[in-house]
């Protein structure tokens, strides 16, 4: 039985997976590239990035047969359906978001929904590079103007800033809870995605960096000499200090039209490009159809794929002033199965080889020394003995060279470690080897460099290294390999909880609140940790282990929240509603009960646990016969073999809480959404029966009566119109 | 001054008898300055309207920690946003809980806390012997409601006397 409904955490942890830990590939088109489309597409406003950015999540748009084929480190093969890619403006228009919004936010959290000019000034920085799909005049000038901010932003960005706006992440779920269409499980979905989604690039964690850039060219437009121009811009552009620009996938995605190019001139055209510019290139055969008014040759699409919560903020606002719709793409039906086809050809061939080659040279010249008797040897002698030349560490980071032997190569100014580092490299390598779903070797990879770290007093990357420790070992114990799972012994648990969550949590949550002011970053991993862990206890069905710690982190969140936005003068409705729920549902969803028990819960969603039981037959049957009846003779409840092993009142009060929130919003719908998950343990229905609930000074009285007047009023109005 | 909100729960989950009071302990300090009436609880709207709820929620605590402990004072069951919550359960599985909101002005931390807890542990006692002494009552039934206004006197000399 599908008692209480709500998220379930595997869907979370997939759009982890999704959204989080995918490659992220940064795209820049020629302005002919960006012509080329909005030819195709009949549409002037689109970009060639915004083309693109759907069909990363393969998952949702996949070709026939499709399979991914990974290759650990151990030379053992699977099999993936689905491997999703983040397709993203290119890296320098990326730092000058960052770097422009840094500027907007400067004092303090600046409300852009409702603040007009605010946001006038942040969609037109969104335009001049791209992303809102005015036909850019040249891409050169706006990588110059970019490359400026660039030169300024390196130094500017030595504060790192907040991962997101909470007010602002406040403000967006309360216009997402007024859509008709949403669920509660799609508004925790929703809240889940906004926390985990960021395009942010810190230098303490590599998802962000991108592992591809892809130059989209217009075969009959473009040439060989143009596309130089734009790779060689691109090289030329100022990268902060911890960005390994050598880690990067130069890749060409060349658009023709095949009615009138022959495909031999593309042959010949690609090879050139390899020839003369060392890079390999994809095809993208699109036709221009004719006939392309008709309904059932488009393919609607959804543009809104890992949007952060900005910029959905700033896409509602222009939405609602120019009151044009522009969440949907509508795409000819050839040319969206060639754009599947080709990408996932793009990604298998080169795109995951490339990955695996990286590690397995990281591997080998990186992490193997620093495994080894030697390196570990020459890791103790630099802590002890070399430690004189602490000065020049503050000073001049750069000159920290690439060997490895200098001690602490880490900039404390900045925050950062140079990109040659094999600091950096490893850390690169534990998230690649995360994306490619090796969690086991990437949690070991993780623990050792998390040292490193410690010793050097990198806080901030000791405390990114928790977070991605607890994960990956999540993840790994979450990763369904067959349909019976071995449920961990106990010293397992006890290891992984005492040893590795509490404290590493704790730890984190010093570091970002407290050292750097950063909490946002830990809010992110306490979401992703109670997600996790609640996929840990439904795999396994040992919510008796971790039920008190998520209620102890989803409390933690409330209070976080609670505490911020009552400090700025708002009450925290939505997000405390939601997290009020996710308490519900957690447990709701605790069961102590052993498998072999599970016969046990017979409820079947109509009558209440503490219902009594039916008279049985055999006890009817006595009666007739005469015998002597106890009319006062208690029979035992429906729950009476799960005294004390489920939580369902709990639960109850819980979404009883959580309703509390909405109604202030007059969000009814929610609110009955969450009602049904009263239903075991409350008579939801009947308003007027003498329960002791339905007291009109109690909560749920109360709500019942508010929840039905309205409903009232809702068929008067209809009926009046 | 802290409010106290007592409730007795049957086997149906039902409430037999429920009464708010506050403290008398220090009400002679407080009811100097006028700003409460001694005896009369004190739980802001939005506690008040919840807290037959967080009774009920506790009912799946007591019945987990009832097999771990032979007594049948159970002690403290639970903290639910911000109101602590202490269970007795009775021979007859009847439940006895008192919520309280958990006081800061408990100076002397443990020792008050342990005094405390041996105050409501006598409450729970003494009200145990006046729930027998009603459940003797040939015309009241188990899971009736109690109305007898002698036993809701009784109950609130013993508030008086422990809490």
């Amino acid at each position: 039985m599908d008692y209480p409904s709500g998220l379930d955490p595997y869907t979370a942890r997939q759009h982890l997976l999704h959204h989080t830990f995918s490659p992220l590939i940064s795209i820049q088109s020629s302005h002919n590239a960006d012509v080329f489309f909005q030819r195709v597409l009949g549409n002037e406003n689109i970009s060639t990035s915004q083309v693109f950015r759907p069909y990363g999540n393969n998952a949702k748009y996949t070709v026939p047969n499709q399979s991914f084929k990974i290759i650990n480190n151990q030379l053992i093969t699977k099999n993936y359906p689905s491997f999703p890619v983040r397709f993203e403006p290119s890296l320098p228009e990326l730092l000058s978001i960052i770097h422009a919004s840094s500027s907007d936010n400067s004092n303090g959290i600046t409300n852009v929904y409702s603040n007009s000019s605010n946001t006038t000034t942040a969609s037109s920085n969104f335009a001049s590079t791209g992303m809102a799909g005015s036909p850019v005049s040249s891409i050169s000038s706006a990588v110059t103007t970019v490359s400026q901010i660039g030169a300024n932003s390196s130094s500017s960005s030595t504060q790192l800033r907040q991962l997101f706006s909470i007010s602002n992440l406040e403000l967006l779920l309360r216009h997402t809870a007024k859509d008709e269409n949403i669920t509660d499980k799609g508004l925790t979905l929703a809240f889940f995605n906004k926390v985990i989604t960021s395009n942010r690039i810190v230098p303490f964690e590599t998802f962000n960096h991108p592992i591809s850039q892809v130059f989209v060219i217009d075969y009959e437009n473009d040439t060989i000499e143009s596309l130089r121009k734009l790779i060689v811009e691109f090289r030329n552009f100022n990268f902060p200090k911890f960005f390994q620009i050598d880690d990067l996938l130069i890749h060409v995605f060349v658009l023709f039209d095949s009615n009138k190019v022959p495909s031999s001139d593309i042959i010949a055209f690609q090879n050139k490009i390899r020839s003369s510019l060392n890079t390999n290139s994809t095809a993208i055969p699109i036709v221009e159809t004719e006939d392309g008014d008709k309904p059932g040759n488009f393919i609607k699409l959804s543009i809104i794929e890992n949007s952060t919560i900005d910029e959905d903020l700033q896409r509602i606002s222009l939405q609602e002033s120019s009151s044009e719709s522009c969440s949907y793409l509508q795409i000819p039906k050839s040319a969206d199965s060639i754009i599947r086809i080709k990408l996932y050809e793009y990604i298998n061939k080169h795109l995951i080889p490339h990955m695996q080659a990286k590690i397995r040279i990281w591997d080998d010249q990186m992490l193997q020394p620093k495994k080894s008797i030697t390196g570990r040897f020459f890791s103790a002698s630099r802590k002890f003995f070399n430690n004189n030349n602490s000065d020049s560490n503050l000073s001049n980071v750069t000159s920290s060279s690439s060997t490895g032997l200098n001690s602490a190569s880490f900039n404390y100014h900045e925050n950062y470690y140079y990109k040659s580092t094999p600091e950096q490299t490893i850390r690169k390598l534990a998230d690649w080897s995360l994306i490619l779903k090796d969690f086991k070797y990437a949690y070991s990879t993780y623990d050792l460099i998390k040292k490193d770290y410690t010793n050097d007093k990198a806080w901030v990357y000791v405390a990114s290294t928790q977070e991605m420790c607890i994960v990956s070992l999540l993840l790994a114990q979450t990763q369904q390999v067959n349909l019976n799972p071995v449920q961990p012994d106990k010293n397992t648990l006890r290891k992984i909880r005492h040893d590795i969550i509490e404290p590493y949590i704790d730890n984190l949550t010093y570091t970002f609140k407290s050292r750097l002011n950063l909490k946002t970053y830990c809010l992110k991993t306490l979401v992703i940790v109670i997600e996790l862990l609640l996929c840990i206890c439904s795999t396994f069905n040992i919510s008796w282990w971790w039920n008190d710690l998520i209620e102890k982190y989803l409390l933690k969140l409330v209070g976080e929240f609670d505490g911020h936005l009552l400090a700025n003068g708002q009450r925290p409705q939505v997000i405390r509603a939601i997290l009020y729920a996710r308490l519900g549902y957690c447990f709701g969803k605790c069961i102590f009960l052993n498998d072999d028990n599970r016969y046990l819960i017979k409820f079947d969603g109509t009558t209440m646990i503490h219902a009594e039981t039916e008279e049985d037959e055999k006890t009817k049957e006595e009666k007739e016969e005469g015998l002597y009846h106890n009319p006062y003779k208690l029979r035992p409840p429906l729950n009476n073999g799960l005294a004390g092993l489920m939580r369902y009142r709990k639960s109850a009060t819980w979404y009883l809480l959580s309703i509390r929130e909405w109604l202030p919003l007059k969000n009814y719908k929610q609110a009955s959404f969450l009602m049904n998950n009263l239903s075991l343990v409350y008579n939801i229905k009947d308003v007027e029966s003498d329960d002791w609930y339905n007291r009109s000074d109690s909560l749920l009285g109360f709500m019942k009566r508010y929840i039905k007047e309205n409903e009232v009023n809702e068929k008067a109005t209809k009926s009046d119109e | 001054m802290s409010s106290y909100y007592f409730s007795i729960v049957g086997t149906r989950d039902n409430p037999l008898y429920e009464v708010e009071f506050s403290s008398f302990k220090t009400a002679t300090t407080s009811s100097s300055t006028g700003s409460s009436v001694p005896g009369i609880s004190q739980f802001p709207t939005n506690i008040k309207e919840i807290l037959p709820f967080v009774t009920n929620s506790s009912l799946d605590l007591i019945e987990d920690f009832q097999w771990t402990t032979s007594s049948f004072n159970l002690g403290k069951i639970d903290s639910f946003y911000g109101l602590l919550v202490y269970g007795f359960i009775t021979q007859g599985n009847i439940k006895f809980i008192l919520c309280f909101e958990g006081s800061n002005n408990n100076n002397n931390g443990s020792s008050a806390q342990k005094y405390n807890e041996n105050s409501i542990k006598q409450f729970f006692v003494d009200v145990n012997d006046l729930y027998v002494k009603c459940l003797l009552n040939p015309f009241y039934a188990v899971n009736d409601a109690i109305t007898s206004p002698d036993f809701d006197l009784k109950v609130k000399l013993l508030a008086k006397k422990y809490l």
